[in-house]
């Protein structure tokens, strides 16, 4: 992340930060009570900790506010097209890379128990390098089938765990 | 004579044949995954922490991490040498001459004298653990519930402020670790907090799905984004003994890196990050030739690789004997001890003779294993350094994935594992530190108990942490310490010289 784009990104944060503080210090006075201080209640750490998390979003926003800027020239100038650039090609690694292979591992979390495990793990993986890899359909069919066999050895016969069957075909 | 005794019994049990075993295969699980390219010890602990639910005997389960947390201190430098890559803040200085001494095809000297100068400090810095942490752990019996929450609270403030990174989102960190912890029953007066009615939330946040999220599944999110081609320097290692040119400069920065790093390690926070810094600053100091440093040197390995390794030894001092973690690799040592049952603290030695001393006998055992699996098995381990990413990143999600639900059965701490992963991931996006988010979350149940227990001894005023001798040293000393460091940033700012 350039400076530029990272300033603005912890501004939007620490602003979130004050908010979120704010939130938890009203939730923990109204909802969980902060007792007497010779016995504190369920909320008293979380309001105190609410009331530092705003103070501490406050202090990092004027942080962000007091830091030097990109030097001016520099920006109308060629690094300009480079920040560009450089934003252009962060965006498109997102959303070919980063955002498919979270949304791989949220799709495997949902199939986990209802596919069962060698079904999910298997899907899982040959989404991945078909995917996020961009592999070919031989190497794809080859490294999913040997890393869930592999994980199935470690976890379910070495090791003893318990893993599911798949709540679609019981 | 008793701590004696107690190495006696401590290596009586190390020594069985589970234990032994388990040894060995912390230390060899712990290099392997060590060496994986941008996995740190904290990761690599973070994703073998469900093992321990396997092991049923304490004592061995915490021989079993230990072993990992030195496998992967080893398996960090090897990545540092060969890939410039350093797995942890720690590793960083080990780059700057040992990735130019594997350029220069002396990448075997540089890994060698990294492995033997690891073994001598991590046996120095055993020894230091052996002799000083039962006379530490006898001292702190008399803490009261004021001196634990002033011990954990300015614990927790100094990793902050040593790190060397942003206070204040080192402190956001402190603060959102400790909202974390809060989550659930509470245990005083049993009322539910921050659940929304979310059944599996009553019982709070599980350490080591927040763990393997944070540091395992964000890395990789990372990772993926970064999309990083590492260069490996070389895979072709050579001989691993130091030449006896090698030797003569390397034996004195051992000796200065163990005891820098035995000193340092023992404050929590950075202990061993500032003391590779300062081993690395002091032998570029006495060089007859510091132009050589950065140009690879073998003193400017030899150095910070003993400081940190001797680090990674105290800073179990004040785990085992304070129950105070310093850094986030220790903080899972910690709450793998919870989990099985046993907390750390001035009482383990009273309480849990066996796994003191076991642990700290199994750790000279371990060392030992280490050395012999290092040196002759480097090149194995840096063909491993050559595993790419598109294989290594979805196997790391099936262990986190696998790992979570392993743990109580419930795909609630998968989604949990996703969602930790991902504010892992933003963490790191915006520079945020997230070892201290890991040391609140495990000493925020001690935090809160104490600091309600104190309230009530003193009628609830907040005066008892400061008119409590042991409580208002402690304040005192962290108050001396930031100031120092205070007098030292306004002295670099505004010295002629810079």
């Amino acid at each position: 992340m350039d400076s530029a784009r990272l300033n603005r990104a912890e501004k939007a944060s620490s602003v979130v930060l004050v908010a979120f503080g704010a939130f938890i210090a009203w939730y923990s006075w109204h909802y969980l009570k902060l007792g007497m201080m010779i016995m504190p209640g369920a909320g008293f750490l979380p309001f105190c900790i609410g009331m530092i998390l705003a103070v501490l979003g406050a202090a990092w926003y004027a942080r962000t506010l007091l830091a030097p800027a990109a030097p001016r020239k520099a920006l109308e100038t060629g690094e300009a097209g480079g920040a560009a650039a450089g934003a252009e090609s962060a965006r498109s690694v997102i959303l070919s890379r980063l955002l498919p292979g979270v949304l791989l591992v949220v799709l495997y979390a949902w199939l986990f128990e209802k596919a069962g495990y060698i079904v999910s793990t298997v899907l899982f993986m040959v989404g991945w390098q078909k995917l996020v890899e961009r592999e070919e359909w031989v190497k794809t069919a080859i490294v999913a089938v040997t890393s869930a066999a592999f994980m199935y050895v470690l976890f379910a016969r070495l090791l003893r765990v318990s893993l599911p069957s798949g709540s679609w075909w019981s | 004579m008793e701590t004696f005794s107690g190495l006696i019994s401590g290596f009586s049990i190390a020594l069985t044949p589970i234990n032994l075993l388990f040894a060995f295969i912390g230390a060899l699980v712990g290099t392997a995954i060590g060496v994986l390219p941008g996995l740190g010890p904290a990761a690599t602990i973070a994703l073998l922490l469900p093992a321990i639910y396997v092991v049923s005997e304490p004592v061995t389960a915490i021989i079993l991490m230990a072993g990992i947390f030195y496998g992967s201190m080893y398996g960090g430098s090897t990545t540092s040498i060969l890939l410039n890559l350093p797995g942890e803040a720690a590793s960083v200085v080990t780059c700057i001459d040992g990735y130019k001494m594997a350029k220069k095809g002396r990448a075997g000297a540089a890994l060698g004298i990294a492995a033997i100068g690891s073994f001598v400090a991590g046996t120095i810095g055993i020894v230091g653990l052996t002799l000083f942490a039962p006379l530490i752990a006898e001292f702190a019996l008399s803490f009261g519930p004021p001196e634990k929450f002033s011990l954990a609270v300015v614990g927790l403030l100094m990793a902050v402020t040593l790190s060397g990174s942003s206070i204040i989102k080192g402190l956001v960190m402190l603060a959102l670790g400790l909202l974390l912890a809060s989550v659930g029953l509470d245990p005083i007066s049993g009322k539910t907090r921050f659940s929304f009615g979310v059944i599996e939330l009553q019982s709070g946040f599980d350490f080591v799905t927040l763990a393997m999220g944070v540091f395992g599944l964000g890395e990789i999110f990372i990772g993926l984004e970064a999309a990083v081609k590492v260069e490996v320097a070389t895979t072709k290692v050579g001989s691993v003994w130091p030449t006896l040119k090698d030797w003569a400069a390397s034996r004195m920065a051992i000796l200065r890196g163990t005891l820098i790093g035995f000193f340092i390690g023992v404050i929590p926070g950075g202990g061993a990050v500032i003391s590779s810094l300062v081993s690395y600053a002091v032998e570029k100091k006495v060089a007859k030739h510091p132009e050589e440093f950065g140009e690879g040197a073998i003193e400017g390995v030899a150095g910070p690789e003993s400081a940190n390794n001797a680090a990674s030894s105290s800073s179990f001092i004040p785990l085992l004997t304070l129950g105070i973690p310093g850094n986030a690799s220790i903080a899972m040592i910690f709450a793998a001890l919870l989990i099985k049952g046993i907390t750390p603290g001035p009482f383990l030695i009273q309480e849990h003779p066996e796994v003191f001393w076991g642990v700290i006998a199994s750790m000279y055992l371990g060392n030992v294993m280490l050395l012999v699996l290092n040196l002759p098995l480097v090149g194995l381990w840096a063909q491993l350094t050559r595993v790419p990413f598109g294989l290594m990143a979805p196997v790391i999600i099936l262990f986190t994935v696998i790992g979570s639900y392993s743990i109580q059965g419930q795909a609630f701490d998968i989604y949990s594992l996703i969602g930790f992963g991902l504010f892992g991931y933003v963490l790191r996006k915006l520079k945020f530190e997230p070892g201290p988010l890991v040391l609140a979350f495990v000493l925020g149940p001690m935090v809160e108990q104490s600091m309600r227990q104190s309230l009530l001894m003193s009628g609830g005023s907040f005066l008892i942490f400061v008119t409590r001798p042991i409580s208002l040293s402690l304040i005192g000393l962290f108050a001396v310490l930031v100031a120092g460091q205070a007098a030292l940033t306004i002295y670099k700012r505004f010295s002629p010289n810079n």
